[in-house]
């Protein structure tokens, strides 16, 4: 009843500024006209095996990203209801790693008669991730402007890029991991813990956030134990599960076949041996031991690590242009505070989209192959316009040093705002109290 | 003030709308170099060009530290680099390997008068000047049996005729067993069982030819869009070699560059058992034919001209924009001049996956490492156009969708609408 009548105020209070309003209504209208006319294969190919397990019956033979594919056999289950005829449209391969889906298979889903229809389905759960993830972040920081805060994630043309232009689920997983950041500041930790969990089974870039839940949020070190104890073996008890039904562990495929766990060590710096030293293992070692030792608790701290932590994981790996979205959803509360973080988050927005120019025409100009092959061929490939000007050898380094800098610094100050400058906002505030009295 | 932007706008949107010039690499980044190749004579690399107003080539390679006293310092000693069309690269018409004569592949039977083949295709360069086709002649050429060989050769037998790899060589004056003949080189079973290839030359004597063709070939040539009879050739039967390749010339043609033509092509005065026949496709039911092209060059410059690159290790000759240059094969030619250049080529060719052609080292099978820019014209009006046209039929092809749209962005006007009605009766702080 009292979660209804928070919902009900906050709906009154969003409704009541035009602003805010507006900016959702915008941000709606900017996704439902990409969604329509753009496409990228990862969306096909996810589709295409929640198509064949739906067909089959076989919901974990794609067992690596498990928890995400389940959810996408479910919403393709509810779907496919609204597309007739769509049973040749999807790729036999696409759940066979290393072939994937074939220029055919995907010329067959570009001829589909309801295309449009299909790529709104199909990206709806998407949109919902963004639009939960907005509305989960303002509430989270009720200190900061509201209408920036929603700005700043909901009209970010990353995020929108993201979800609507790329058509990639990584929003549903942010909206998971900040309901449990809100579940946690509403004193439901545990129920913030599973939200985080769910996230982390579904992406690997929570899984380096739990940690630090588990540590913020603590009542005690013996809740710590006992959190990591169940983080364990849930991971234990999944991965069991599909050994025994499949044959094959997630964990192992994961860390065995997926280039991302090589990501994670690609900036190393040399130190002999033929061992290089990995940059990220390292920071994140060196925060989560500086955690634990001066243990900062509560759920701003909590913010602050994973604000800071999914910041430095785009920085300093090489992620694909489509999970840089990881950065914003905690900074966005840090860089809606003042003209300086709404800077910052332009800047790096900017530079987020003129470092998509080095993947080419695959996730810029050929995304809008729904309209037509000759449209996309008319366009010029980015990549090579960029290369007709300024040598790659020269320009490629030089924006992704700033965006991983501009990035590094976002975390950084997301830090400074969680941690440092909340010690000396408080007693300045007592300060002001004292004077008024 | 207004006023002006709103020129200012006009301005631009009627600048963007008739089209613009956009600068354009051939590739993103230069290949990793593998090795050098000293080019003392002539270079050329074939590359599959996509865009359109190619207007500079960049190639790396190797400056001398220091010259030398009676040296001319320059940046590429007196070379020259030309781009001319490669159609003979182009694999996209059907005979697109000389040497091959594929076991799907087949003679379509005598050219008798009244059977006329045709063929349509694309034309995808300038300068349209002839037709090449693959004849037989049922061994007018030459029959089967003994040939004798010259005293005073050694003759080499090749896999492949003209320049097949040499697999053997046989004593001059002796007897060879003959299959007949390909390209005007006999064709030859060795005493191994091998068979090759042996230039006509090198025989004394060969069996007599098994027929006798007459007439002539007639091939006519159509605008396929306006049915228009443009050029007319013909060849005299009686001279073609069987199993060779045979080019129809005529006039060139300068502006076949993307035009669809049709040819036929029918024997006059031949006559069963004394006609000749054409190589085909029966699966594809297309003659295996290529058209050939007036030789053009595009740009011709001195690399002395060229522009030093520190950053990328290039010298970039540029020209005035060359075109069309769309979706055509090209080849760069480095002709070294009063000093070698040394040129980086890589494992990794450049688009259309082609090897270079070095005079000097003909054993590379990498790709020059070199890059081209273009100035290609970009209609905005025409992306615009099929963008509208694109969003239209995925509308069009789905009403309830389109229905549903209209319903979501009508809801989201009425609630902004809505919201800001209730605003101001009431101030609300955000």
């Amino acid at each position: 009843m009292k979660l209804r009548f928070d919902l009900l105020s906050q709906w009154r209070a969003t409704s009541s500024d035009p602003v805010l309003v507006a900016i959702w209504g915008t941000g709606l209208v900017i996704r439902l006209l990409f969604m329509p006319i753009t496409f990228h294969s990862d969306l096909y190919q996810i589709y295409s095996r929640a198509a064949f397990a739906v067909a089959s019956g076989d919901w974990f033979a794609w067992n690596a990203q498990l928890l995400a594919q389940v959810v996408h056999n479910l919403w393709f289950m509810l779907v496919r209801l609204l597309l007739p005829a769509q049973d040749g449209i999807w790729s036999p391969t696409a759940g066979v790693a290393g072939i994937g889906a074939q220029p055919a298979d995907i010329e067959r889903f570009l001829a589909y008669p309801l295309l449009a229809r299909a790529l709104v389905l199909l990206k709806l759960p998407y949109l919902l991730g963004d639009a939960l993830t907005g509305w989960c972040l303002l509430r989270l920081a009720p200190g900061v402007s509201r209408r920036w805060l929603l700005a700043l994630w909901w009209l970010n043309p990353i995020v929108i890029y993201t979800s609507a232009l790329f058509g990639r689920h990584d929003t549903l997983w942010i909206a998971l991991l900040v309901a449990g950041c809100l579940a946690a500041t509403h004193e439901r930790r545990w129920l913030g813990f599973v939200l985080s969990a769910l996230a982390a089974i579904a992406r690997f870039f929570p899984a380096f956030v739990l940690p630090f839940y588990i540590v913020s949020v603590r009542r005690g070190w013996r809740q710590v134990v006992v959190g990591l104890g169940a983080l364990v073996f849930a991971w234990f008890v999944v991965d069991t599960a599909v050994v025994v039904l499949r044959g094959v562990s997630p964990t192992l495929t994961l860390l065995g076949d997926y280039p991302h766990v090589r990501y994670l060590v690609a900036l190393a710096v040399p130190v002999g041996d033929d061992i290089p030293l990995a940059v990220f293992p390292l920071v994140y070692v060196f925060a989560l031991c500086y955690w634990i030792s001066r243990a900062p608790s509560g759920v701003d701290a909590y913010r602050a690590a994973a604000g800071a932590l999914l910041c430095a994981i785009v920085a300093l790996t090489p992620v694909h242009p489509q999970y840089v979205v990881w950065a914003l959803p905690f900074a966005v509360p840090t860089l809606a505070r003042n003209g300086i973080g709404r800077t910052i988050a332009a800047v790096q927005a900017g530079l987020f989209f003129v470092w998509l120019l080095r993947w080419g025409a695959s996730v810029t100009t050929g995304l809008f192959l729904p309209l037509g092959s000759s449209v996309v061929e008319a366009l010029p490939d980015p990549q090579l316009v960029a290369a007709a000007l300024v040598p790659p050898a020269v320009w490629q380094p030089v924006v992704r040093a700033a965006f991983t800098a501009v990035t590094l610094w976002i975390g950084w100050s997301v830090v400074e705002d969680g941690l440092l400058r909340r010690g000396a906002r408080q007693p300045q505030r007592a300060e002001l109290v004292g004077e008024l009295r | 003030m207004k006023h002006r932007w709103a020129y200012a706008l006009l301005l631009a949107t009627a600048i963007l709308a008739s089209g613009c010039r956009v600068p354009l690499a051939l590739v993103s980044s230069l290949p990793p170099t593998a090795s050098t190749v000293t080019v003392r004579t002539r270079l050329e690399q074939p590359f599959y060009s996509a865009a359109d107003g190619l207007t500079a080539v960049a190639l790396r390679l190797n400056l001398p530290n220091s010259f030398g006293p009676n040296e001319r310092p320059s940046l590429g000693g007196g070379g020259i680099l030309r781009v001319i069309y490669a159609p003979d690269a182009d694999p996209r018409y059907p005979d697109s390997d000389f040497f091959a004569w594929p076991a799907n592949q087949d003679w379509i039977g005598e050219l008798v008068p009244g059977r006329i083949v045709e063929q349509t295709f694309l034309s995808r360069y300038p300068g349209l000047d002839g037709i090449t086709v693959r004849v037989g002649t049922y061994g007018a050429d030459v029959g089967t049996g003994l040939g004798r060989l010259r005293d005073d050769v050694t003759a080499i037998v090749r896999e492949a005729p003209i320049a097949g790899r040499e697999i053997a060589s046989l004593a001059g004056g002796g007897p060879v067993e003959v299959l007949g003949s390909r390209e005007g080189w006999i064709r030859v079973r060795l005493a191994d069982g091998r068979v090759g290839y042996v230039d006509r030359s090198a025989f004394a004597s060969l069996p007599e030819p098994t027929r006798r063709n007459d007439g002539e070939l007639l091939l006519r040539l159509y605008d396929e869009r306006t049915g228009q009879l443009l050029r007319e050739a013909r060849l005299a039967v009686r001279d073609l070699h069987d199993e060779s390749h045979v080019t129809f010339r005529f006039d060139p043609i300068p502006d076949s560059y993307q035009v669809t033509y049709r040819f036929t092509i029918e024997a006059i005065g031949s006559a069963p058992g004394r006609a000749i026949t054409l190589w085909g496709d029966p699966a594809s039911g297309t003659l295996v034919f290529r058209p050939s092209y007036a030789a053009t060059v595009l740009a011709e410059a001195p690399l002395d001209a060229g522009r030093w690159s520190g950053v990328e290790g290039t010298l970039e000759v540029r020209f005035a924009p060359v075109r069309p240059t769309a979706d055509t094969y090209l080849r760069i030619v480095i002709q070294a001049g009063d000093r070698p250049l040394i040129v980086h080529w890589s494992n990794v060719r450049p688009p259309g996956g082609l090897p270079l052609v070095s005079q000097d080292d003909p054993g590379i099978w990498g790709g020059v490492v070199f890059n081209a820019r273009y100035a290609q014209d970009v209609s905005v009006r025409a992306i615009g156009h099929g963008a509208l046209n694109g969003v239209a039929q995925l509308f069009a092809r789905d009403v309830p969708l389109l229905l549903g749209y209209l319903m979501v962005l009508s809801l989201v006007l009425v609630a902004c609408a809505w919201s800001w009605r209730r605003s101001g009766r009431r101030t609300v702080a955000s």
